[in-house]
């Protein structure tokens, strides 16, 4: 019996991220989950709706909730972690503030529902896939993965409680159940530098240059992400931070790209030849 | 990134404690908090720092005092929203082709544009909310 799923995609995984969505829509139906996109859905703001315009930091992401909830639907899936974020922040704020919750509902023309479970990709598939992902797998993979979690996939923990700020184990158990040995490295919740990728490369590269230096310390030999910026950070700009220093590349897989191979499926289909870090990538992965 | 702050974050704080506001709203700080949301979580006294630095953002967006060194972050927020209320999604290749253009950095990763293209990383025709309407609605009532 299949499970049906509110899907938020969002902006990112339908142009630079479209290796991710491609990944996760993979996966799915080997899992039994039926991804219900939420019709006509708007862009969460991101982070320049709320460094500028509260309200519609609030407004933006509580419309897509509510068209959720107007598909009979009670649980959503937000693969980018900062779709993720903004959701959890304004279902937050909406549910405790009957006064903002009235503003948004005249505004947005729809009744905001009193519950809704926003799910990052590593709960969702610890908690609603876990079991069909451990009898599934179908390859063995015999390297050091370091699971990288960045800031908002388990920040703040006011509202995240899935799994622990300091030293999350959600993809780690995930690996486990695979079959991967994992490593555990200072970095895994360090910043990435996220949307500072053009406003401010430079803090990037030092962000992720450090992030990539802790998982070489490890012994890592490949990465797993679960964010399309924090992908974007350590691949696309992976190349320009080891031209200098000449040392190995990482490959950075998303963990739905990851489930996808260990599964069976056919790693064409999951994106994996969108990535920039790729040398490392093809002798192990393709 | 605190490291890429001139005035520390615990620094904000203690201008606003002793009211000098305007000090911390024309600071480049606050413009560089990324929203990581560490410090909010470990700090005992469950201080919202993120959201205190967003509301300072919007009060010296609303006040003009936002520091000149800063203008390419702001620039790049204008731009993002800018797409929003235009389509009601961030349309990245248009999105980064603005901010280029606004913060004057034209040249700056070029060489990974086509790239990206290849990898069918950049769509030039995205989609676009249906429902524009209520979208133009939210940024009335909001102060951008």
């Amino acid at each position: 019996m299949s499970i049906d799923i509110a899907y938020f995609p969002g902006c990112s995984l339908h142009s630079t991220a479209s290796d991710f969505a491609k990944s996760i829509e993979a996966i799915m139906p080997a899992l039994g989950i039926n991804l219900k996109e939420i019709e006509d859905w708007n862009c969460c703001g991101a982070s320049s709706a709320h460094k500028l315009d509260e309200f519609a930091a609030k407004a933006l992401p509580a419309r897509t909730i509510a068209i959720a909830a107007n598909m009979k639907l009670d649980k959503i899936l937000a693969p980018c972690a900062a779709c993720y974020s903004g959701l959890l922040h304004a279902h937050h704020a909406v549910t405790h503030d009957p006064k903002l919750k009235k503003q948004i509902e005249e505004t947005i023309g729809l009744t905001y529902p009193s519950k809704m479970q926003i799910m990052s990709l590593p709960e969702f598939l610890l908690s609603v896939a876990g079991e069909k992902i451990k009898s599934s797998v179908k390859r063995k993979l015999d390297v050091n993965v370091a699971c990288y979690y960045g800031c908002l996939l388990t920040r703040p923990r006011e509202l995240i409680t899935y799994d622990d700020s300091e030293c999350p184990q959600s993809m780690e158990r995930l690996c486990q159940m695979m079959g991967i040995n994992t490593v555990e490295w200072w970095a895994k919740t360090e910043c990435c530098g996220a949307g500072f990728s053009l406003m401010d490369t430079d803090v990037v590269y030092k962000l992720t240059g450090d992030i990539l230096g802790s998982a070489r310390l490890e012994k890592a030999q490949v990465i797993i992400t679960s964010c399309p910026l924090c992908h974007s950070n350590l691949d696309m700009r992976q190349a320009k931070i080891i031209s200098k220093s000449k040392e190995e590349e990482i490959p950075v897989l998303y963990l739905s790209e990851l489930v996808g191979y260990m599964i069976g499926l056919d790693p064409k289909d999951l994106g994996l030849s969108q990535h920039f870090a790729t040398k490392k990538l093809k002798q192990i992965f393709i | 990134m605190s490291f890429a702050m001139e005035i520390k974050p615990h620094q904000i704080i203690r201008l606003l404690q002793l009211g000098q506001t305007e000090k911390a709203l024309s600071s480049k700080t606050i413009w560089y908090c990324a929203g990581c949301q560490t410090c909010y979580s470990r700090c005992p006294q469950k201080v919202d720092l993120p959201k205190i630095m967003d509301a300072l953002c919007q009060e010296a967006d609303e006040q003009n005092l936002i520091h000149k060194d800063v203008r390419q972050i702001e620039q790049f927020h204008r731009s993002f929203i800018g797409s929003l209320k235009r389509s009601g999604l961030s349309n990245e290749v248009l999105l980064v082709a603005e901010y280029k253009l606004r913060s004057r950095k034209f040249f700056s990763d070029v060489a990974l544009a086509p790239v990206m293209f290849c990898k069918g990383k950049l769509k030039l025709l995205p989609r676009r909310v249906k429902n524009m309407n209520v979208i133009r609605k939210i940024f009335k009532r909001g102060k951008v």
